[in-house]
């Protein structure tokens, strides 16, 4: 039998450390040398529990399940009904066309922001299914010149950042404080800004000149500082409280 | 062409009516009761009993479904299957999905588990059917039979017309004033587990050490350790310098649910409880042991009493009866639900002590049974809760907790262990 020397009371043989206090405790388990079963195997036998596994994971999966199969039959409905009516009532078609490559966008964009595939994989999807649609709304409108000079540099812009401001927060040994995700989404929105004011100025004016965005700049990054300092003065329990109701 | 025989229907009764609307993945609203065995479990033998068992507890086969207004029970014609334990204990049951019981009967090794919605059934209820699952085990894997049942029902007859009755509701006077309602109580501020995680602490003492203390200092064993849970609370409150001042200043207050069946003579095997709540104020100072069990004794007489418990009992039956609560459809009744229970019930409470007090089997199955657990249902505002049962010679003391910390535990256990009282502790953490 096993005792925790500072709490003074019996544990099981399987335990490492006593589960009041966390004080090791020793391997004294008398482990039968004849025994059919190795060790391993006869500390399982006497465990009271069995390792058990969280079926709330399964629970979420089932239910997005299914409300990405609702979703998806709306869509996969709306794009047949359309074909058929471009079909057999071609009155308005340029609209139809516009309205089906938008649908048949959505049904991506819902496919990789319910999160089914690894995180670059969604990003990466989001990002293709943009330029299909840019690419497509261009072509529906006679002007792929637009797509060229503003969609492709913007969206490209976009996927760069995002995609650092995921690695970074993957990498980011506070991952788990919860005031650093806000700051990475603000800084993303102060270069993103900058990025598409050097685009649109670029095709405007040949040259990059910022302007707007200096200000959106400045304004984020002071959001962010303010940020990072109020989150590091919270108390522990303002810190639950937050992380409790806005599901972090 | 044979008519289809009808399906019987029951009502929800007056506690359990709350429950369906406020279940949640955390808060599963289900309580588990467990059974060790001196061999391992059969499977097989464990189906039979569950069979025999269920046809005589027709208000538990049953499955839930949506009214216009409130919740009903449908009765089911298929039968309940035994699970392997694989997962948390005391988890969410979808039971308004088809095919899907209020409860589930699983095993592991040599134990047997009942987990059951507090929808259907307090712990009396409970503890009759497991108690009936035991001897019907006993019967068809050792050949065993019992003469008396000790609380157990015999499979052999008919369910008494009182047994799925609202006991409430029979007892219910409106002439009756009903109770003040409770103020804010103190709350841990432990982080929570993840959700789908439920964390088990059980503290097995000897029964015997227990009545000679609860004799020392003339109280039930309920009372003394309910007095033991307040000390550690306020030790634990006292020296942590972290906790912010407006929860230093709330009051202490443990929620004790009482079985109505001795006050109030009834058959039911649904809900028949009501929750006495004593508080202490540490602001008054700081209460030693003596005090404590002092002033859960005084609480109780003048708490536990026929005309004290009638007044909860008509607070209870009334709420239902208001017009607007009434009319209100269910599906707003389930929006609404959640948020009043928090406010008016749980936020009411730090924690609660449920004792189910001594568990009798029938001697002839006694030497095959080790070992009755009883266990709350998690909850995501009352962090930790305590349950306990004496059985032979042992009193099982349960904490369930959604927490990692093993704070108030720690300190309870080890007040326990200076008294003397030896204990061994049994978890399902990691």
């Amino acid at each position: 039998m096993a005792y925790c020397p500072k709490c003074g009371v019996e544990v099981d043989d399987t335990v490492k450390s006593c589960p009041l206090c966390q004080f090791p405790i020793p391997d004294v388990h008398a482990f039968d040398e004849q025994s059919p079963y190795k060790k391993d195997e006869t500390l399982e036998i006497l465990k009271k529990y069995p390792q058990a596994y969280n079926i709330y994971q399964d629970y979420r999966l089932k239910v997005k399940n299914q409300i990405f199969f609702a979703v998806l039959i709306v869509f996969v409905s709306a794009i047949v009904i359309m074909s058929m009516i471009k079909f057999f009532y071609p009155v308005s078609e340029p609209i139809l066309r516009v309205v089906l490559v938008i649908t048949i966008s959505l049904v991506f964009y819902v496919f990789f922001l319910f999160g089914y595939l690894r995180p670059f994989l969604n990003i990466t999807g989001v990002f293709m299914t943009t330029l299909y649609l840019s690419y497509a709304l261009a072509r529906l409108s006679g002007g792929q010149a637009w797509f060229l000079d503003y969609a492709l540099p913007l969206n490209v812009l976009a996927y760069i950042s995002v995609l650092s401001a995921y690695y970074m927060y993957k990498k980011s040994k506070n991952k788990r404080h919860f005031g650093f995700f806000p700051t990475f989404i603000i800084l993303t929105i102060a270069i993103l800004c900058i990025g598409i004011d050097a685009v649109v100025s670029m095709n405007i004016h040949e040259t990059i000149r910022l302007s707007w965005s200096i200000i959106v700049a400045v304004g984020c990054l002071s959001v962010a500082i303010i940020l990072r300092i109020v989150t590091r003065s919270l108390t522990e329990n303002m810190k639950e409280v937050i992380r409790r109701r806005l599901h972090l | 062409m044979r008519k289809k025989k009808k399906k019987a229907w029951y009502k929800l009764d007056n506690a359990g009516k709350l429950y369906p609307s406020i279940a949640s993945t955390r808060r599963s609203t289900v309580f588990r009761l467990s059974a060790k065995l001196s061999e391992d479990i059969s499977p097989e033998s464990l189906q039979i009993a569950l069979e025999n068992t269920i046809e005589r507890f027709p208000y538990y086969k049953v499955n839930l479904k949506k009214g216009m207004f409130w919740y009903y029970f449908e009765e089911v014609r298929h039968v309940p299957k035994i699970q392997k334990e694989t997962h948390y204990p005391c988890m969410f049951l979808k039971f308004t999905k088809k095919k899907t019981f209020p409860f589930r009967v699983l095993y592991y090794k040599h134990y047997i588990h009942f987990e059951i919605s507090h929808s259907v059934a307090d712990g009396t209820g409970a503890m009759s059917f497991l108690k009936t699952l035991l001897i019907q085990y006993m019967k068809v894997h050792y050949g065993i039979y019992c003469k008396r049942l000790e609380g157990a029902k015999d499979v052999q007859k008919k369910p008494h017309p009182q047994e799925s009755e609202d006991a409430f509701k029979r007892y219910y006077d409106p002439s009756i004033p009903v109770p003040s309602s409770n103020k804010k109580a103190m709350h841990f501020p432990f982080p929570l587990v993840e959700k789908g995680r439920y964390i088990f602490l059980t503290g097995i003492v000897p029964v015997k050490k227990l009545k000679e203390l609860s004799k020392a200092y003339s109280c039930t064993i309920t009372q003394f350790i309910t007095a033991l849970y307040f000390e550690a609370i306020q030790d634990y409150v006292n020296q942590t310098k972290t906790l912010q001042k407006h929860q230093k200043d709330k009051r202490i207050v443990i929620n004790i649910p009482v079985d109505l069946r001795q006050l109030f003579p009834s058959q039911s095997m649904k809900n028949f409880f009501v929750s006495l709540t004593p508080e202490i104020d540490l602001r008054l100072g700081t209460y030693t042991l003596e005090e404590l069990i002092a002033y859960l004794k005084g609480y109780m007489q003048l708490h536990y009493t026929k005309k004290n418990v009638s007044r909860y009992i008509t607070r209870n039956v009334k709420n239902e009866r208001i017009l607007f609560v009434r009319a209100l459809p269910l599906y707003f009744k389930n929006l609404i639900m959640p948020y009043i229970y928090v406010k008016y019930g749980e936020k009411g409470y730090t924690t609660s002590v449920s004792n189910l007090g001594l568990v009798r089997l029938p001697d002839e199955i006694q030497p095959y049974v080790e070992a009755i657990e009883f266990y709350p249902a998690p909850s995501e505002v009352n962090k930790i809760k305590m349950c306990l049962c004496s059985y032979k010679d042992h009193c099982y003391i349960s904490f369930g907790k959604t927490i990692n910390s093993t704070e108030i535990e720690k300190i309870f256990f080890r007040k326990l262990r200076k008294l003397g009282v030896p204990i061994r502790i049994e978890t399902n953490q990691d």
